[in-house]
């Protein structure tokens, strides 16, 4: 564990079991496992954003509950400033919940609707015995709501969840957990779900958090478009791997992996004159994926595809310094030269 | 007019939701008029309900004296309706609260933590909700001996099924939203998952039971007192009616069956009503789409 | 003579605290050979404007008022049975979150032959086959007619939905948010449906979204919508280069691009407000950092700029 380090995840995998059914119990096949998140190691420095990008089914809601376990991970490594989460007990686990949290995506659904503002918040305080009495509760309620933009914090304090606006509730979860002082957020599209001239405010909210607090932020989104915002690293994932890795606007501005050419390719920009071209990719993601992989997992939508890619699965590899890549072709000029 | 908004997270806005929903307000009337009976009974020109009389007044017609008549024994009617309201309540509300309180206990804990605990708790309920009711009342209440706590036990016996049925689905479907896996996420452990989060999310449906569950009870105390089973010191409507059945002369005393009959219908239906509006109040999106 | 003509059109719900001014009287008009790009945010009124365009709006919702003229005819005052077969057939609608408005114990080959003898006298084995065509049309193949929803992904029965409302060839076709929830990939190959839709079928779509980016991909023309109110409105080109209302500025200077340069990003403050009790004056006016005295008293009309521009703001002369 490298000094600066907020997290270090080593081939994390987590497989659900396919549920057979009756039929099953009669068959004699083995096994079925969907591998939501298979061997997936990345790490991330102090105060640094790193960006999970990815369509749904790639596995990225699944790895950042299983990097907080509120999943299990069915193997692999969890290390949180030099502690292994993945060796703790149930007693240690929950007092390392302080320093390792996760915001939301649902701003209706995340806060208990019959609970006001001010005990969800305090909430957080009493489990982890944050304060002494009572009236330190309140104060630390009192910034931490100021600290988040829901001012005047007497007034929001008293209210129910069902009397905030979609982009307010962001907040509260932002302020439930900030209150803990973690040192690793996972926000998991923390945005999507609210309206767009709300969304960057949220934006510029969890950017100051990092900032001035120097957490850690694991950014979870499909949304390529504000991961560019928030994030200085980005990996992008694939049916539960990372198939690159580089630091923000060299993913943006030479992307290798298909995969991420597609993606990028694929956001609709707001400049009516830009027309769309034809995506270098074909097919769909697969509905269900349980079938076991020994191939390159992108082989199946890949207009540049060979021999190799059906036999082996490519690992990350550095193609210029800070940026990996999973892809047999990745250093071919070929790829490579079409900018973006 | 914000506090409509919230009201339900409060006592006194719920009431006022209520009170806007028609069947609510009868059924809020209703219980507000028993339940002053109820407690006001002394002063609502009544005598001891058990005091027996002399001959002459016996199965009198109702009269300026005895407002509903007299039983066989000269008791005035009308002081055993106002007093049997109180038996009924108490039974009924008794029985009730042990019900849903059995029934909530185990409805939350088969939902929460599934598994083998989960469909063995389920088991059980079924087993019970397989047992005839009346049947298992009746044996029961023969067996432990006519007492009015023996009553609430048996009707409680048979009542608790339904409520942890409801509150485990309810559960089940609580259990995955994600205010629940965000204190999970807190740190949060399943003592305060299940009573700081989801419990307060399903009190609205235990409310619900609660007041279904009274119907049921008042019914089941009116029927095993008209079998005999009921305790002969204390003077409820159900008994009422044993009395006028084993005297012979029911079919001339409409004043003697009209009264309990009446009553209980009428708090049965209002109670109904009450559980309706409750139930229909708690649905999400109710004061949205009234317009409130 | 436009297509479909909007005029004044009024839909307010009616609920115990009050009428919420849900559509505020605006004004629209579509050609036969436009996608007209509708734009705002939750709330705006967007849904249900077009909602009252298939006469779909439900108590406690009222059109209170205005005229909605398409093919030359009042569509307001028709009887339930002349809309019903003007539904469909005239206006069709792809809904949102249609993935979820598929029949789960039907095939789609089903759904579509329904829809298709709704309308049209055919034989069974006739519809079955323009089924099919329209699988083919929407890029699923003809082979999947049989299939089931469950077998489906979810841009998939997005395009069956597609499939089942252009299976009468409407002459107007609504698209409520088609896009939302789906993910990059599949979203772009929806829209690359879209434009092949209105090229091949020439069908005029009215495409209503709060993304922008999505409609500068499909729509020659935009009207933005805030609060019940139409507040710009012009061809997606000029909109882009040179916003006018300062709600279509924030709008465009909030989203962010992937391509080139990384752009400072502004968020406009406030919320939208409550539609029971609007602002007075220009219903933009407490959120609008231009905001003048006149802005808060007197609501602004839409007026036309000329060169097909039209907003209604104090600020623009």
């Amino acid at each position: 564990m490298e000094k600066g380090e907020a997290l270090r995840v080593e081939n994390l995998k987590k497989y659900f079991v396919v549920r057979k059914g009756l039929g099953g119990l009669l068959s004699s096949r083995k096994t079925e496992y969907v591998r939501a998140v298979d061997d997936v190691s990345f790490s991330v420095a102090k105060g640094e954003s790193l960006g999970f990008v990815g369509e749904s089914g790639c596995g990225k809601t699944t790895m950042g509950r299983a990097i907080l376990r509120l999943v299990e991970p069915t193997s692999g490594k969890i290390y949180c400033d030099g502690i292994d989460v993945t060796s703790l007990n149930k007693k240690q686990l929950k007092s390392q919940r302080r320093r390792m949290q996760m915001i939301f995506q649902d701003p209706h659904g995340s806060l208990n609707p019959r609970r006001t503002v001010s005990e969800i918040l305090r909430q957080s305080i009493t489990i982890h015995k944050l304060a002494d009495t009572k009236a330190e509760e309140d104060v630390m309620i009192k910034d931490t709501l100021e600290e988040v933009g829901l001012e005047p914090a007497e007034e929001f304090g008293e209210r129910y969840p069902i009397l905030l606006s979609g982009g307010q509730r962001q907040r509260v979860g932002v302020a439930r957990v900030l209150v803990l002082r973690p040192k690793l957020v996972v926000a998991d599209e923390p945005i999507s779900m609210l309206d767009v001239s709300v969304r960057i405010g949220v934006l510029e909210l969890l950017l100051r958090i990092r900032d001035e607090f120097g957490i850690s932020l694991v950014y979870i989104t499909h949304d390529l478009a504000t991961a560019r915002y928030i994030c200085d690293r980005i990996a992008i994932m694939y049916l539960g791997k990372i198939v690159e890795t580089a630091p923000t606007e060299v993913i943006y501005s030479n992307p290798i992996h298909p995969y991420t050419r597609a993606l990028i390719l694929a956001v609709p920009v707001p400049d009516p004159t830009v027309k769309m071209e034809e995506l270098p990719i074909k097919g769909y993601v697969p509905v269900s994926v349980t079938d076991t992989f020994s191939a390159c997992r992108f082989y199946p939508r890949c207009l540049y595809a060979e021999e190799q890619c059906a036999k082996e699965d490519p690992p990350l590899v550095e193609v210029e310094p800070g940026h990996y890549v999973a892809c047999f072709r990745a250093k071919e000029r070929d790829l490579t030269d079409q900018k973006v | 007019m914000t506090k409509l908004l919230h009201g339900l997270s409060s006592v006194k806005g719920f009431v006022m939701l209520l009170w806007t929903n028609k069947m609510g307000r009868f059924g809020l009337m209703i219980f507000a008029i028993f339940a002053v009976i109820a407690i006001f009974a002394p002063f609502l020109r009544t005598v001891d309900p058990n005091a027996t009389g002399s001959c002459e007044n016996m199965l009198v017609p109702p009269c300026a004296q005895f407002w509903f008549g007299t039983d066989d024994l000269a008791r005035d009617i009308w002081s055993q309706l106002i007093y049997g309201s109180r038996i009924s309540l108490l039974v009924g509300f008794t029985a009730a609260i042990i019900a849903v309180a059995v029934g909530t206990a185990v409805g939350v804990i088969a939902g929460f933590y599934g598994g083998k605990i989960g469909e063995v708790l389920m088991r059980i309920v079924d087993f019970f909700m397989m047992l005839p009711t009346l049947p298992l009342m009746i044996i029961l209440a023969a067996v432990l001996g006519p007492s009015i706590w023996n009553i609430i036990f048996v009707v409680a016996i048979v009542s608790w099924t339904t409520t942890a049925r409801v509150v485990r689905s309810q559960v089940l479907s609580l259990k995955e939203r994600a205010f629940v896996e965000a204190s999970r996420c807190i740190g949060a452990g399943d003592s305060l998952l299940m009573f700081g989060e989801i419990f307060p999310n399903v009190v609205p449906i235990i409310f619900a039971q609660a007041v279904l569950v009274v119907t049921t009870a008042i019914y089941s105390e009116a029927v095993l007192a008209f079998l005999g089973l009921g305790d002969p010191t204390t003077v409820s409507w159900g008994m009422m009616l044993h009395f006028a059945f084993e005297s012979g002369v029911m079919s001339r005393t409409p004043n003697w069956i009209a009264p309990p009959v009446a009553s209980i219908v009428v708090l049965i239906i209002g109670f109904t009503f009450l559980g309706t509006a409750v139930s229909d109040v708690l649905k999400p999106g109710y004061k949205e789409t009234r317009g409130l | 003579m436009a297509l479909l003509e909007v005029r004044n059109l009024k839909i307010y719900y009616f609920t115990r605290a009050g009428a919420v001014k849900a559509v505020d009287d605006i004004d629209l008009d579509i050609e036969k050979n436009e996608t007209l790009g509708l734009i705002g945010e939750s709330g705006c009124g967007k849904t249900t404007a077009v909602f009252a365009f298939l006469r779909f709006v439900t108590p406690p919702g009222r059109i209170v008022g205005g005229k909605i003229i398409f093919e030359g005819r009042d569509i307001i005052p028709l009887s339930d049975e002349e809309m019903r077969l003007l539904r469909g057939q005239g206006i069709a609608m792809v809904f949102q979150g249609a993935q979820n408005a598929l029949n789960p114990v039907m095939t789609v080959g089903n759904q579509i032959s329904e829809v298709i003898l709704e309308h049209e006298s055919l034989t069974k084995e006739e519809a079955w086959e323009r089924a099919k065509e329209q699988l083919e049309l929407v890029g699923i193949g003809s082979e999947r007619v049989k299939n089931y929803p469950h077998e489906f992904s979810g841009g998939m029965k997005q395009r069956v939905m597609v499939a089942i409302a252009t299976a009468c060839n409407p002459r107007l076709l609504i698209m409520d948010e088609p896009v939302t929830g789906l993910d990059v990939i599949v979203q772009r190959q929806l829209l690359s449906l879209t434009n092949a839709l209105r090229e091949k079928m020439r069908l005029p779509i009215i495409f209503i979204t709060h993304d922008l980016s999505v409609i500068a991909e499909t729509c020659d023309n935009v009207a933005v919508m805030y609060a019940g109110k139409i507040v710009e409105q012009g061809s997606a080109v000029s909109l882009y280069k040179d916003p006018l209302h300062p709600y279509s500025k924030g709008l465009i200077g909030s989203y962010p691009s992937v391509r080139g340069e990384k752009k400072e990003l502004k968020s406009i403050p406030g919320a939208p407000p409550r539609l029971i009790d609007p602002p007075k004056g220009c219903r933009f006016s407490p959120r609008c950092s231009y905001a003048m005295d006149i802005c808060r008293t007197e609501e602004p009309k839409l007026k036309n700029m000329g060169d097909n521009r039209m907003v209604a703001c104090h600020l623009i002369k």
